[in-house]
């Protein structure tokens, strides 16, 4: 190619590449969902006069054209490969790649969000617990970079200095140490959550910690859809193949009623595992209907009463189930949605109760080393 | 989505008043200044942005050591030249594409062998500007030596606080007045002996220097400086710092050498050899340029859904 025609062709070929997409941009439907990031985009600004002269309008215009920007998943493909390979960062928005995982650089840890959570735990113990002959454990779930961050020379957290701070904040509660239990392995490819199929061994320690009995005997199933996990999107690598979600029954887990909460407290019916949700944006909502602030699992085949109350995070979701064949009730409490304070209300409309109950607090150190929402505190 | 274009050479009047009322237009200029635009956008957005992030990192990290310190030292060194030739480039690129011939701003400032040197190559508009503006006004350097350290020390008074009405700029334009004047009188005989050690001199000082510039306060660089040094009461090493190393390093080792006139002539020699091929693989090479670049900016949006907390 002559360099009169290469100017030519560098010219037209830049014009077509900044007009198609100024174009593209104008006349593309705006999207209403980012299923990669989770999350509603930006939407076009109010367009006023004050808006304007404030520099407000340009600011959300900015945000709006890069959220609602043509084939933005595959430009964010384009990022991430790039950064990956081309300038080998080894991690990129802090999504980083080890042996298949995906997973997310955590490695501060928080004290003041340690606190927090546990002055929450504090308050729920002080107020409705003590006193009712209740039995409190203390569980922690390391997220996968306790696996994968030595291995691949990522930064960590320290999970046993995390896990001792939740202790001393909470020595009314036993503690049950299940991470020598687990491995990378236990956790999907592409998302945070733990695999249930995996846990059976960790639902076992934990009940016979809390002295109940537990058969491993479960059915193992397989939920067709695909599994597109939260570090999924946020990876944006092209090559990833999708998880497959499997779940675990056994007669406990077939013959219990599941019983929710409307906004209004009154009972809702549901089921250990949502195949609908499981479709859904969040496919790990596909156990126990995912985010919900109370729940009830009764299991008419345990005559023995004995009951238990569960406050988790979304890992909980997946446990739950697994406990069930060992108590007659499990109230399943998650005050991200439910604020303790209403919590006394579910114990006077008899839908919760602590006396000589299994209580269990188990969360995810992913949610404990970040439990204050940004500009709460 | 795009940078605005608020940095880049001065560009006085002088300089472009035939050009606003006749300029060429042609495919030749057009290409250039595309050429000059996208390799500009590359540098702000894959490389000094990146950068950026490193020195964000740092100066959020509880995990300082002094090696972390020289790591974010040498960041924001690059950081710096890239970021802003990035945006000069992208104003001459785009000044050609309209017609325009702008004067260039930076020439490869990193390879000086003196601080002299250095302020030379970097913004040389501004340079220029303070020369013939402020320094010759003054009388320049044909005046009696007292009024010609007085003219010095004027005009780096203003040239730092041009960048900003803060004491570490003052202090950044006074520290570069001491050296100039500790150049011309006696360094200058001892820095032409060695190409390596002047080399060194020159970038010790001027990271140094953009310590100084780019600190909250001037207790703030203190600080910096003092750690550097092992006067910090922080480790020689620290994960943290090993970790963005390894992160960071080819973009490092990347602005190292695009901070060097190599590339240039990489590109040159190559054209020389085989002008065909060259011309063939430009337009590829610099639409898939801004391909990258596109979505390094439409990635900037990236918010991760936040795992609901209490």
């Amino acid at each position: 190619m002559s360099t009169k025609v290469k100017n030519i062709v560098l010219t037209v070929l830049m014009a077509a590449l900044f007009l198609g997409l100024f174009g593209w941009n104008i006349l593309k439907e705006d999207s209403t969902y980012l299923y990669g990031e989770r999350r509603e985009p930006a939407t076009f600004p109010e367009l006023t006069l004050e808006r304007v002269i404030s520099g407000k309008f340009m600011e959300e215009f900015k945000d709006y054209t890069l959220d609602q920007f043509p084939v933005r998943d595959t430009f964010r493909s384009i990022k991430a490969v790039f950064s990956h390979y081309v300038f080998m960062n080894m991690d990129n928005n802090d999504v980083i790649l080890e042996d298949g995982h995906i997973s997310k650089l955590e490695y501060q840890l928080k004290d003041e969000m340690l606190d927090y959570a546990a002055d929450r735990f504090g308050y729920i113990y002080k107020n409705m617990i003590e006193g009712t002959g209740s039995k409190v454990y203390l569980s922690v779930v390391p997220d996968k970079n306790l696996f994968l961050a030595e291995k691949g020379g990522y930064l960590s957290i320290d999970y046993n200095a995390l896990a001792s701070f939740m202790q001393e904040r909470m020595d009314y509660a036993e503690y049950i140490d299940i991470m020598p239990l687990l491995s990378a392995d236990d956790y999907y490819y592409t998302d945070s959550h733990w695999k249930q199929e995996n846990i059976v061994d960790v639902a076992e320690h934990i009940a016979t910690s809390m002295g109940v009995p537990f058969s491993d005997d479960f059915n193992v199933n397989t939920f067709e859809t695909p599994f597109y996990g939260t570090y999924y999107g946020q990876a944006a690598l092209p090559f990833i193949k999708p998880d497959t979600i499997k779940y675990l029954t056994n007669s406990a887990i077939e013959n219990c009623t599941v019983t929710g909460v409307d906004g209004y407290g009154k009972d809702v019916p549901m089921q250990v595992y949502d195949t609908v949700r499981g479709s859904d944006k969040d496919p790990y909502e596909f156990f126990l209907s995912g985010n919900q602030p109370f729940i009830t699992i009764t299991n008419p085949e345990n005559k023995s009463g004995k009951e238990l109350v569960v406050f988790r995070d979304s890992f909980g979701s997946s446990l739950s189930p697994l406990l069930i064949q060992s108590y007659s009730k499990i109230s399943v409490v998650d005050i991200r949605y439910l604020n303790p304070m209403a919590l006394k209300s579910f114990v006077l409309w008899n839908k919760l109760s602590f006396e000589n109950a299994d209580v269990l607090f188990i969360y995810s150190s992913i949610l404990l080393n970040s439990s204050i929402t940004a500009g709460m505190k | 989505m795009f940078p605005q274009l608020i940095a880049g050479p001065i560009v006085r009047y002088s300089d472009i008043e035939k050009q606003l009322k006749s300029r060429n237009h042609n495919f030749e200029m057009a290409a250039q200044g595309i050429r000059r635009f996208v390799f500009g956008l590359g540098k702000k957005v894959l490389i000094a942005d990146a950068l950026g992030e490193l020195c964000e990192t740092f100066k959020l990290s509880d995990d300082k050591s002094v090696l972390f310190y020289w790591l974010y030292a040498i960041a924001y060194t690059l950081q710096i030249y890239f970021d802003f030739s990035g945006y000069s480039d992208m104003a001459i690129g785009m000044g050609k594409m309209f017609g325009f011939e702008f004067l260039e701003n930076f020439d490869y400032p990193y390879i000086s062998g003196s601080v002299t040197e250095f302020w030379r190559r970097w913004h040389m508009s501004l340079g220029s500007w303070f020369r013939d503006y402020v320094y010759i006004p003054l009388g320049g350097n044909r005046v009696s030596k007292i009024k010609w350290f007085r003219n010095i020390f004027v005009v780096w008074f203003l040239t730092g606080f041009w960048h900003g009405a803060a004491w570490n700029f003052i202090v950044w334009g006074l520290y570069f007045a001491v050296l100039l004047m500790l150049e011309k009188l006696w360094l200058k005989k001892y820095l032409d002996k060695s190409k390596v050690l002047r080399h060194v001199y020159v970038m010790f000082l001027v990271i140094i220097s953009f310590v100084i510039f780019n600190a909250a306060d001037m207790g703030e660089a203190a600080r910096y400086i003092a750690s550097m040094f092992g006067f910090g009461n922080v480790p020689v090493f620290s994960a943290e710092w090993l970790y963005y190393l390894r992160n960071y390093a080819v973009v490092i080792i990347l602005a190292i050498i695009g901070a060097t006139p190599l590339p240039k002539k990489l590109v040159s020699k190559l054209s020389e050899k085989n002008e065909k091929f060259a011309n063939t693989i430009e337009p590829v090479v610099l639409i898939g340029m801004m391909l990258v670049i596109t979505a390094y900016l439409v990635d900037g949006s990236f918010e991760a859904f936040l795992y609901f907390r209490f």
